[in-house]
């Protein structure tokens, strides 16, 4: 639940009948480039969970179109028994598979990357997600108009704090619409995830993925979302720090994040 | 500003001409034309009282050829109604009409003179100036219009005068102890021409209190401001050393101070939630005020509990001997007050609404209808005499702001507040109030949708008893004695329906008591040098009951190493406090001093030095205050916050006060700021200690402004140069703190301000008004590059602060129009039209960085509140 931002849309809303937006050009200085790591493990149920990818870039200019991807890297995931998952370089420059990933519920893991002389590393814990128990569709009534509302419930574990991550996607979307919930304040309930869109229409698919996350990477998407959304009265977090450590050189630290989830798939198709 | 007062400005510095040979050949000169003339051809200065009539031709002309000084003031001396007496190189000017003398006394038999000075509708005006000729001395009036001073036995003239008030001059004859109640009329309402009166609008040159601002109700109306909202709140960004976030934005910022630093008075009470409709209109009802005062530093010691500011808003008192309304109809609210007796000369009530209607447009839409957002203000004030020495007072008001989208979303918010006053005077020299002030804000948020309801506020049960005790004209004190009791309510959570998936849930109330102690005295050392100086000695007790949890290392928040960041530190207990148990407490002594020094009538300087603590702290991190208002106070892990301020200023006025200036350096730090970890989520947390360093902050600056007091065309120039910085280090060698630990600019640094605000009388019909204000654009982050995560591109940002909004300013022009002012009728209307950022500036309330959704590219996007804003309101009183 983030208050900040549904505060935000009714000032927006309130703002809505004055105010204008439009798109201005404003030069802007480019940092040194930076190594991105975007560690990505989901075992998705009913899979073996085999099929991996990681993939490397940095960071670039803000106006550039695409972002520069990282070859040439060595890339190595161990298991606390010391089994090692190598990780390749595809044709896809910045891409790196796996195809003998061994998925194990509550297993930590340790990434090990050399690139450019250094090398980075992190450790996780494979997290278990519990079933999405129902998909509910609703028509509301919101400012004057008519909207389709689906609803994914599930059983939160009332024993330990549960951080998720939902992902909608649907042929309109560019880029899965994100929620990251937190189970603060429904701890052991049965919760529910809302889902809105000026574009579903009967007939439309949508896949959620839906996958419990640890506490500091829920942290860490939620700096990432402030930042790329960047509501007007919220003040961007400063250098989003992940959980990559370099062990050459502490300074020339890496950003993204190196996480592994059990995931939940379920597509509905709206009536 | 046209060049006379340049003129005068270049002789003061430039000191005056050597020849001591005076010729003038004047057609029926002013006072004010003999005077130039003499002080510009000779070193000597005229010296009078402030009273003395300067701008009236005197009858006759006057010519003196090639004469030395004697012989000028025998020439004086002869044809004028004034004694010219030389003195060294001072020149003393006394009117040979009226008392002469000095009176006849023994200096044993002192009496006390006192009185209360109040408009036509029986209000007191505050800081009103009784100025008595024969001593050359005088004194002010406080809140309630009251004064009193400590006179010998004989016979005075006593000026009294008031801004926007026409002067009365009475004859009295103090034999025993006096106390008189006098009524000034409002200046120009019977008077057909604007009339010039000698220093009524000057700067205050002697009183040592400096870095203070008044502004009355009228000149607010005046103001052009958007869609003709006559607006408190947005009045004072005109003032030197005022700012705020931008357009449609609440709180304002003093000195590079924060905006939960104001102390926001109304009648007394504290004001948590200062605006409506999220910042667009201040929750202040013009009409039911009648002034207010600002102060940014020197601040007395009567005040307490903030550091940067306190803004004294005072409610209209009702007439007391007939029934008034007056209101306006505007193109956002309508405005309704009334006023009259409880019971003639005994007591008397005002009552003011005001309401927004634009929702009921919504109304009529068939799509809309469902949805409703509305604002609305109830002021009242009631006084009842109950004896020859004792007064009852009661304040309150009641404010609220809906916005309800279809029943799914709906949030209310707003204050309430109470207050009830015995003023008590034990004899012309002392009185007291006692006050009993009750203030809440509170904050309601239903989702429907998701099927929960939230609840957040903050209530202040407070005790107050001061006392103004008058021992000399030279001599006075303020002292009391205050305790304030604060209830925080961070979170009640309640789901509702059986399939909720919330659970509810109360987070941890906090309690504290806040008493203190002051005295503050007011003393006169000698005709040049005076000194206000004081002491409070604060108190904040944290209470229980509650559950305070305890950290590893005693540390709430610690930091990562590893990766570099802070995070929430683990609690390894919790203590529970009893309700009414001390968790822990904080005491300050907290000093003020203010000191002028005038080296004549029209020029001083002054210095002050206050330091203030403030116990509660609203937890807000964005850009811009929101309405949640979430206050949390001071306790085991959040230190009081301390204010050091230095000030320094220089005040001159021009043309007997026909034009003033007041220059100020300020320089102030703030220890135990509190700051934010990154991404830190203050709302419906319980363990906000895990979010919170401690940091500090430190402003300063240069004020200049420059007023035209009188005549047909009004108004001031104010400059403001500052900087706002702050600074959060790292605890130990091993932590970097927030942004390496550097000072980096506030969010509210303006390096420049310039405000320029006008009125010009054209005729009786027609006052023009107008405003310009020139900002340095905000700090504001601007990413450094970007990098693509898990499919989204992502701005990547630097340092904190680094880069600025584009310059914001716009220029309003109003004009007020009465029709028939000259028919006296008991209907007196006006209309005010208004044109708000007339060249349609775009201002940038924000620029957000994000990708465009269709063409996947990147972008920079401007976010700008107003354009053009034309507005009219119509204003009536009967």
């Amino acid at each position: 639940m983030n208050l900040y931002k549904r505060i935000s849309y009714l000032m927006i809303l309130a703002v809505f009948f004055t105010s204008c937006e439009d798109v201005i050009d404003i030069g802007l200085e480019t940092a040194e480039p930076r190594l991105v790591i975007d560690a990505n493990i989901a075992w998705v149920k009913g899979t073996d969970g085999s099929q991996q990818t990681i993939r490397l870039s940095t960071t670039t200019d803000y106006y550039a179109s695409e972002v520069p991807p990282v070859s040439g890297a060595v890339i190595l995931i161990t298991n606390s028994a010391g089994e090692e998952f190598h990780f390749s370089e595809t044709s896809e420059a910045g891409r790196y598979d796996c195809d003998h990933f061994v998925p194990v519920l509550g297993e930590d893991y340790r990434l090990a990357i050399v690139s450019n002389g250094q090398t980075y590393t992190a450790t996780e814990k494979l997290m278990d997600t519990p079933a999405i128990s129902a998909v509910e569709q609703e028509n509301i009534t919101f400012f004057g108009e008519e909207w389709i509302r689906l609803t994914l419930y599930y059983q939160d574990d009332p024993e330990v704090d549960n951080f998720y991550l939902s992902e909608a996607n649907a042929s309109f979307l560019t880029a899965p619409a994100r929620t990251l919930i937190s189970d603060e304040l429904s701890q052991g309930n049965q919760a529910r995830v809302d889902y809105l869109d000026e574009n579903l229409e009967p007939g439309i698919e949508i896949v959620f993925s839906f996958k419990s996350i640890s506490r500091r990477f829920f942290h860490y998407m939620t700096l990432l979302e402030e930042a790329s959304s960047g509501g007007p009265f919220s003040t961007p977090p400063a250098n989003i720090r992940g959980n990559i450590v370099n062990q050459t050189d502490g300074g020339e630290y890496a950003l993204g994040y190196f996480r592994l989830s059990e995931v939940e798939t379920v597509s509905y198709v709206v009536e | 500003m046209k060049s006379p007062f340049f003129v005068t400005l270049f002789i003061f510095i430039v000191s005056k001409g050597f020849s001591q040979e005076i010729s003038m050949d004047l057609k029926n000169p002013t006072l004010r034309d003999i005077f130039q003339q003499v002080e510009n051809q000779s070193d000597y200065k005229f010296a009078h009282d402030e009273g003395l009539v300067r701008s009236k031709p005197i009858g006759t002309d006057l010519t003196i050829k090639n004469a030395d000084i004697v012989a000028v003031l025998t020439t004086l001396n002869d044809k004028l109604p004034y004694h010219f007496v030389l003195n060294g190189k001072n020149i003393a000017v006394r009117p040979k009409t009226g008392p002469a003398g000095k009176p006849q006394v023994s200096p044993s038999q002192t009496y006390t003179y006192s009185g209360v000075v109040h408009d036509a509708d029986s209000q007191p005006l505050m800081g009103a100036n009784i100025y008595i000729r024969e001593r050359q001395s005088g004194t002010v009036t406080d809140d309630d219009g009251a004064f009193s001073m400590t006179l010998p036995r004989g016979d005075y003239t006593v000026r009294t005068s008031y801004i926007g008030f026409s002067d009365r001059e009475v004859v009295l004859s103090l034999t025993r102890d006096i106390h008189e109640t006098y009524e000034l009329a409002i200046d120009g309402e019977e008077l057909e021409e604007v009339v010039v009166t000698t220093m009524k609008n000057g700067t205050e040159i002697k009183a040592p209190q400096m870095s203070m601002n008044r502004l009355s109700v009228a000149e607010m109306k005046r103001m052009p401001v958007v869609l003709g909202e006559p607006d408190l709140l947005k009045s004072i960004l005109q003032l030197p050393g005022v700012t705020n976030a931008g357009e449609a934005s609440s709180g304002f910022n003093v000195r590079g101070g924060a905006a939960d630093q104001n102390l926001i008075l109304l009648d007394g009470v504290p004001v948590f939630g200062d605006s409506h409709l999220f910042g667009f209109f201040s929750i202040f009802n013009s009409d039911a005020l009648s002034g207010l005062e600002l102060y940014k530093g020197g601040i007395p010691a009567g005040y307490g509990g903030r550091v940067s500011s306190v803004l004294d808003v005072h409610q209209k008192t009702g007439d007391d001997r007939n029934f008034h309304m007056n209101g306006g109809i505007g193109l956002i609210s309508s405005r309704l007050m009334a006023e009259g007796p409880l019971k003639k000369d005994r007591g008397s009530f005002m009552l003011a609404g005001r309401g927004s209607y634009a929702h009921l447009f919504l109304k009529l839409s068939e799509d809309l209808k469902d949805n409703a957002g509305y604002f609305y203000d109830i002021n009242s004030k009631l006084n009842y005499k109950l004896g020859a020495n004792k007064t009852l007072y009661f304040s309150g008001y009641q404010g609220r702001d809906v916005l309800d989208i279809g029943g799914e979303f709906a949030i209310r918010y707003g204050n309430t507040m109470a207050s009830m006053r015995l003023q008590q005077r034990f004899s012309d020299r002392l009185i007291s109030n006692l006050s009993a002030i009750y203030s809440m804000y509170s904050f309601t948020l239903d989702l429907n949708a998701a099927e929960f309801n939230w609840n957040n506020s903050v209530t202040n049960y407070g005790l107050k008893y001061d006392f103004n005790h008058y021992f000399s004209d030279n001599f006075k004190l303020n002292y009391g004695i205050h305790a304030v009791f604060y209830e925080f309510n961070p979170g009640t959570l309640i789901a509702k329906g059986e399939t909720s998936s919330f659970n509810s849930t109360q987070l941890d109330k906090k309690y504290a008591l806040e008493p203190s102690l002051y005295i503050d005295a007011e003393h006169q050392l000698s005709e040049k040098l005076s000194v206000r100086y004081g002491v409070r000695y604060s108190q904040f007790y944290r209470m229980g009951s509650e559950e305070i949890k305890q950290y590893e290392n005693g540390l709430a928040v610690v930091f990562n190493t590893d990766f570099q960041l802070y995070e929430g530190g683990m609690p390894t207990g919790s203590t529970h406090y009893r309700s009414g148990e001390t968790i822990n407490s904080f005491d300050n002594l907290e000093p003020r001093l203010g000191i002028s020094y005038a080296f004549n009538e029209d020029m001083s300087i002054k210095a002050s030095y206050n330091r203030m603590a403030q116990y509660i702290h609203l937890l807000a991190n964005t850009q811009a205050p929101i309405p949640i208002n979430l206050w949390t106070p001071s306790g085991p892990f959040i230190d009081p916050q301390l204010l050091d301020q230095v000030a320094l200023g220089y005040f001159k006025n021009f043309r007997g006060g026909d034009y003033s200036l007041e220059t100020e350096v300020f320089h102030k730090t703030v220890q135990n700021r509190i700051d934010y970890i990154d991404g830190a989520n203050l709302i419906a947390n319980n363990t906000i200690e895990q979010v919170i360093l401690n940091g500090e902050a430190r402003a300063y600056g240069l004020e200049v402004l420059l007023k035209k007091n009188t005549g047909r065309l009004t108004g001031w120039v104010a400059y403001t140069l500052s900087r706002a910085e702050q600074r959060t280090p790292g605890r130990t060698p091993d932590e970097p703190g927030i942004a390496n630990g550097d000072w980096y600019l506030s969010s509210y640094d303006k390096l420049h301000d310039i405000s320029v605000t006008g009125s010009y009388q054209l005729d009786d019909a027609w006052t023009l008004g107008t405003n310009f204000t020139f900002q340095t654009g905000r700090p504001v982050n601007f990413p450094n590059g970007q990098y693509e995560f898990d499919g989204i591109s992502i701005p990547n940002y630097g340092s904190r602060n680094d880069s600025r909004l584009p310059a914001y300013h716009h220029l309003d022009f109003s004009a007020t129009y009465i029709p028939k002012p000259k028919k006296q009728r008991n209907w007196q209307g006006e209309w005010v039209f208004s044109l708000y950022n007339v060249y349609s500036r775009k201002n940038a309330a924000s620029i957000n960085f994000r990708m465009n959704g269709d063409t996947g590219n990147n972008e920079a996007v401007r976010l700008s509140i107003f354009g053009i804003v034309p507005g009219i309101s119509y204003n009536f009183k009967f």
